[in-house]
């Protein structure tokens, strides 16, 4: 991504709720969620290189932790979402321990198994999380420094607000030492270990980063669809998140942000009900993989170098 | 400086190594050269923390070693230029250097080792900011030499570096590892080419099915007969 880019993308999507809807809105709000947790996908994919079918399970636990505290315990959002956060964290070193030594299949059959056993216990955990009626009438997040988040609007530019800095800090840690690190165990793990790189503490920070992401998302969802329920954490999900990241680009991270635009809009326009979706998604992944497996941004780059080249041969 | 007594080493059931005994004092240039499959890079993986070995001892400036990680023998100045496997082909070279010095807080002396690096290596600073993928093997030898100067190793161990490479740049390797040794890295070079290998090297093992079966100087074991037919092709020389 080149400079402009982000500061251009912002103030698009700053500007963009003073001139649409608020159907519009709803709509760009649940985009910039789905891009936070493609973008924690994002990195687990192409900075880890692995791919995560339980990645939803982070999303649901900060959804369902940060949300408990506030209606049980009484918290203001801004308490419970930094508790809700540690505890997705620590559940993810603690996870990525065991899962981290597994190769491949086995690493994606066992973080299946995780999430499917985090749904299954919120599914059954009647008495806390209600069970599969789910949790209702979620209020928005208490006003801060003044700034109330009551309106559709104000909560967009929260979760806008969400996305930049998670973007931002990716993009500074990509480039950092740690980024490197991530990108030569993800490229030769055995050279790595012959360089003398710490492979698993390497692999555990990036997946409890991207745990991390993926709560983000996950502590704005309950606000934001004011219920949570064990069904909207399901594998396709999951699937999902790795369809956004896969068609928008991977191992970039605005690939993940174009492609989570991509997957919720798509659907609106052409009015797909949504059990089709699941169908969708699996079509969307096999065109995208069969003809641009760089992604849209694969597809972006390739046209401005045709364009480039165009233009040089004209002269 | 490094002392290894009676190392076995295997994988599963299968025994690379019986009960090797080797010592390199500190500012040696010593050379392990073997056939295929003689236990040469088990012995390499063995002594920098990748292979647990069943039995025997491993001690680096008299501490016991068996059981550290490979993170912990590079920080604690053991060093090992694998075979084959050279470069992060995406990352750039710069970066590549890097990683080699990852864990080194003392910034000004890293970018001095760079700098002495790039001296050493005058094509890499020419390709910097290419990634490593792109250059030639010798180059991307050079590159994971390189590299592992920078954890500022005070034992280098090269897996075959010759491996693949035009004999030009071989000799041009070996003239290398020869100035690294003359200023001050203590070195342990396992290589088949072993004409180039004894030529630089103070003392040498020979390594077969897991043994070591002759040592002796360099120059020892280039006169030997027996070391001739099996490791130098006869008379005439590569």
């Amino acid at each position: 991504m080149n400079k402009l880019a982000l500061p251009l993308f912002m103030i698009v999507m700053a500007a963009l709720p003073q001139v649409v809807s608020e159907y519009q809105v709803y709509l760009l709000t649940l985009t910039v969620i789905w891009a936070i947790m493609a973008l924690s996908m994002g990195l687990v994919l192409g900075y880890i290189g692995q791919i995560n079918l339980g990645q939803i399970a982070f999303v649901a636990i900060a959804a369902y932790a940060s949300t408990l505290l506030r209606l049980n315990f009484g918290l203001s959002f801004w308490l419970a979402a930094p508790i809700a956060l540690a505890v997705v964290v620590g559940i993810a070193a603690i996870v990525g321990l065991i899962t981290l030594r597994l190769r491949g299949p086995f690493f994606i059959l066992v973080m299946l198994a995780f999430a499917e056993i985090v749904r299954l216990i919120i599914a059954n955990w009647q008495e806390v999380t209600n069970g599969p009626l789910g949790l209702r009438g979620i209020a928005p997040p208490e006003p801060i420094f003044g700034v109330s988040f009551a309106s559709k609007t104000a909560f967009y530019y929260l979760a806008l607000v969400v996305l930049v800095v998670s973007l931002a800090a990716l993009l500074r840690l990509v480039r950092s030492k740690t980024g490197r690190m991530l990108v030569a165990v993800r490229e030769d793990e055995i050279l790595a270990e012959f360089v003398g790189i710490p492979i698993m503490r390497q692999k555990v920070t990036g997946l409890c980063i991207s745990a991390f992401v993926a709560g983000l998302g996950g502590i704005l969802l309950g606000p934001f669809l004011t219920i949570l329920a064990p069904s909207q954490f399901t594998l396709f999900a999951s699937v999902d998140m790795i369809v956004m990241v896969v068609v928008g680009g991977v191992g970039t991270l605005a690939g993940p942000i174009i492609g989570a635009a991509f997957l919720t809009y798509i659907p609106e326009l052409l009015s797909f009900a949504n059990h089709f979706r699941p169908i969708l998604m699996g079509v969307v992944l096999i065109v995208v993989t069969l003809f641009a497996p760089q992604g849209i941004l694969g597809l972006l780059r390739g046209f401005k170098r045709t364009l480039a080249r165009e233009a040089r041969d004209g002269q | 400086m490094l002392e290894i007594r009676d190392l076995e080493a295997a994988y599963g059931p299968i025994v690379a190594l019986h009960g090797v005994n080797l010592t390199i004092a500190e500012g040696e240039a010593i050379t392990v050269i073997g056939a295929n499959g003689a236990g040469k890079s088990t012995l390499l993986k063995t002594i920098c923390g990748i292979l647990k070995p069943r039995s025997g001892e491993i001690r680096f400036e008299g501490k016991p070693t068996i059981g550290l990680s490979s993170a912990r023998m590079v920080q604690s100045g053991v060093a090992l230029v694998p075979e084959g496997r050279h470069v992060f082909p995406q990352l750039t070279v710069r970066e590549n250097l890097d990683l080699g010095a990852y864990y080194r807080r003392d910034h000004a002396a890293v970018r001095a080792d760079l700098e002495a690096a790039l001296d050493t290596f005058p094509i890499l600073r020419e390709r910097l900011s290419q990634p490593g993928g792109s250059l030639s093997g010798g180059q991307q030898q050079m590159l994971a030499i390189a590299r592992a100067m920078m954890s500022r190793p005070r034992l280098l161990m090269l897996d075959e570096p010759s491996l693949g490479l035009a004999p030009a740049i071989v000799q041009q390797l070996g003239r290398i590892i020869q100035e690294l040794n003359r200023g001050g890295a203590t070195i342990l070079l396992v290589e088949q080419n072993a004409r180039m290998a004894l030529r630089l090297a103070h003392r040498a093992y020979v390594l077969a099915t897991g043994r070591v079966t002759r040592t002796g100087t360099g120059q020892e074991l280039l006169d030997d007969p027996a070391v001739k037919a099996s490791y130098l092709g006869g008379h005439s020389g590569t």
